[in-house]
């Protein structure tokens, strides 16, 4: 028989697409639960234990801001966990995008570590979960940068005839907020004098940034692509395990502390399965496995004894006494239109 | 009603369009006329504010001013797009003129070997780039244990790496028109004018390029298209440094929350392209007259 090549694979192909998409189908039945998380969190191998245990198989889509993750849940997309940030939790509450937790989720919230009990946008625990928390700061490659690095200013104010190394998070309000804390301004002041400062101190940084961006950074660190990058504290934990030259930094102006949450959508369709997926990763066991996963510090105050002496004895996991730390919250609107603006300026050519 | 057999053939190509392309067409169109809503989204209340911020925007005290910052970003975008369509042009053409001059049996094995990029998602294809180019790379590694440089080159977070990204991802789709374009053409007028002595470079200029202009043509909006509007090379070659039209648009429904901006931009960007096309088509029954 004389088939062109081109035919033959034309075949292969459609049937590989049929047995893939039988394959597949089959997969895929019984319930399912789909969660939209941090890409950072999203821990396959925990994820399957899950799915052992309840028989509820899930369904993993990833986000690296939160912005991307109001704007989906704004254009009404179906989720039945979401990992918003402290700072978002009241916007999405305010537009009604969450809805209540099960009372039996909300009374984890007792178990709670002190450090962050019961915070002042919902004490209660009635919408959202406290998972995971943190801090910003800086990581060093200790390997390329020779000076001792303490503060904000040797991050944002480099000799301007170095070569460009430096990373920076591609998200405006974590930027502007630790901005903020270099110039020892309030985040959201808001002011024309305050605007003014956090633009030139950015446009002036920029001839020494490598690259603006959230996605797969600290895999970059890992690589030692950058010499300094502003971190989220558990990605520098998880990256210095791929490299040991990576060093945190808590700078002396201070440092953002966050938390992430856990939240059920209000057009969620597996409310039941979302309460007992919140269960299952809040039981310490399983939040510390998580933790290790993430590099972030566990909210349950049991967490302790399942976590490795590595991790406990993290720079990333034991914030300093000496360290200022501010809480992230949200800008009025009117001053994220104008860290937009400043965002706009910086990045146009 | 009663429906030809080729009408009936129509419909599912009508239907996926309504549903996949013009409806989600016309939720921009009526987003770019509505008011933002601060928290993301819009209001629904008519408002120009969309187009008038492309090009003026408000101080503090609330005066409108003429900015030219949008402009510069789209003549930014324009520019490297028509960059990269240029050297899509001039690699894809020889390669096309290549496949074309093949015997018959061994061109099939070529238009595998160019379509063997889509079988891999573009977005790991660009990953691969980052792991090649960046400073511990393959190619800076190489280059160092060979001697050839002392220090790693800086491959990439530039607009070059950019460039090189978008004339990598659409390569294809320059080569694929003009290669059916030549190989179709009639060799004969190729013999004729040998015959007739005329020198290589004439035979190129006055019959086969006549010949692939409609290829030509089809690969240049094929690949001018998507280059303008894409925001993958932009972000994970270029390190998010220079903003172009697709990173504009967005991180008007991210960031900024300014969904009618964002919408109004991709309209804008449309009827650009849509315009463009026009004036190709209306050239391009003129260029049938003199190619036919």
């Amino acid at each position: 028989m004389n088939v062109k090549p081109s035919a033959l694979i034309g075949i292969i192909l459609v049937v590989g697409i049929f047995a893939a998409g039988l394959f597949y189908a089959a997969q895929n039945s019984g319930p399912k639960l789909y969660v939209y998380i941090w890409d950072t969190y999203a821990d396959s191998e925990l994820f399957k234990k899950f799915e052992q245990e309840t028989g509820i198989k899930v369904v993993t889509e990833i986000y690296s801001s939160n912005d991307a993750l109001m704007a989906k849940l704004k254009s009404g997309a179906r989720y039945d966990i979401v990992a918003p940030s402290g700072n978002y939790v009241p916007l999405l509450l305010e537009q009604k995008l969450l809805q209540p937790l099960p009372e039996s989720v909300s009374a984890i919230g007792k178990n709670l570590t002190e450090n962050i009990k019961e915070p002042v946008y919902d004490p209660n625990y009635n919408y959202a979960m406290p998972l995971f928390y943190g801090t910003t700061g800086i990581a060093v490659n200790t390997k390329l940068v020779s000076e001792d690095i303490t503060s904000w200013s040797q991050f944002f104010d480099r000799p301007t005839d170095e070569a460009p190394s430096l990373g920076v998070l591609d998200d405006t309000s974590t930027v502007m907020a630790l901005a903020s804390i270099a110039i020892g301004r309030k985040n959201c002041d808001g002011s024309e004098d305050t605007l003014k400062m956090l633009q030139d101190l950015l446009v002036g940084q920029r001839p020494q940034v490598k690259l603006y961006g959230s996605d797969g950074y600290f895999e970059r660190m890992a690589a030692g692509e950058v010499a300094m990058q502003m971190a989220w504290s558990g990605d520098v934990y998880t990256a210095r395990q791929e490299n040991p030259d990576l060093k945190y930094i808590y700078p002396v102006e201070g440092v953002e502390l966050w938390m992430d949450s856990l939240a059920i959508p209000a057009n969620a369709q597996n409310t039941e399965g979302a309460a007992k997926f919140i269960a299952f990763v809040m039981s310490p066991q399983n939040q510390a496995k998580y933790s290790e996963f993430s590099g972030q510090i566990p909210t349950h105050k049991d967490t302790g004894k399942f976590l490795s002496n590595d991790i406990q004895n993290a720079p990333e996991f034991n914030i300093p006494q000496s360290a200022h730390t501010y809480v992230s919250f949200a800008c009025p609107a009117e001053v994220v239109q104008a860290y937009g603006r400043i965002w706009e300026n910086l990045l146009r050519n | 009603m009663r429906l030809s057999s080729g009408t009936k053939l129509l419909l599912p190509f009508l239907a996926v369009m309504t549903v996949f392309f013009m409806a989600p067409l016309c939720i921009a169109l009526g987003y770019s006329f509505m008011a933002p809503d601060p928290m993301g989204g819009v209001k629904p209340a008519f408002s120009l504010s969309g187009y008038q911020q492309f090009l003026y925007s408000a101080d503090l005290d609330g005066n409108l001013q003429w900015d030219t910052r949008y402009l510069e970003i789209i003549f930014g975008s324009t520019k490297l797009a028509v960059m990269a369509t240029l050297a899509c042009l001039l690699i894809g053409f020889p390669m096309a003129w290549f496949m074309a001059t093949r015997p018959a049996h061994q061109r099939d094995a070529w238009m595998i070997l160019i379509t063997i990029p889509f079988w891999t998602n573009l977005l790991i294809r660009t990953y691969a780039w980052i792991l090649i180019l960046r400073s511990n790379g393959l190619v800076n590694r190489g280059l160092l244990e060979t001697g050839i440089i002392d220090a790693p080159l800086e491959l990439l977070y530039n607009p070059y790496a950019v460039g090189m990204g978008l004339v990598y991802s659409y390569l294809p789709f320059m080569i694929l028109p003009i290669y059916s374009s030549l190989e179709r053409m009639d060799w004969r007028l190729v013999e004729a004018a040998q015959d007739l002595y005329a020198t290589r470079l004439r035979i190129l200029w006055h019959v086969v390029l006549p010949a692939s202009v409609p290829g030509i043509v089809g690969g240049t909006i094929l690949v001018f298209i998507p280059t303008i509007g894409s925001f993958l090379a932009a972000n994970l070659l270029g390190g998010g440094r220079n903003m172009m039209l697709g990173n504009l648009i967005e991180n008007q429904f991210g960031m900024a929350r300014n969904w009618p901006f964002g919408a109004a931009i991709s309209v804008l960007l449309i009827a650009f392209v849509m315009i463009g096309l026009m004036l190709i088509a209306r050239r391009g029954q003129g260029l049938k007259g003199v190619v036919g």
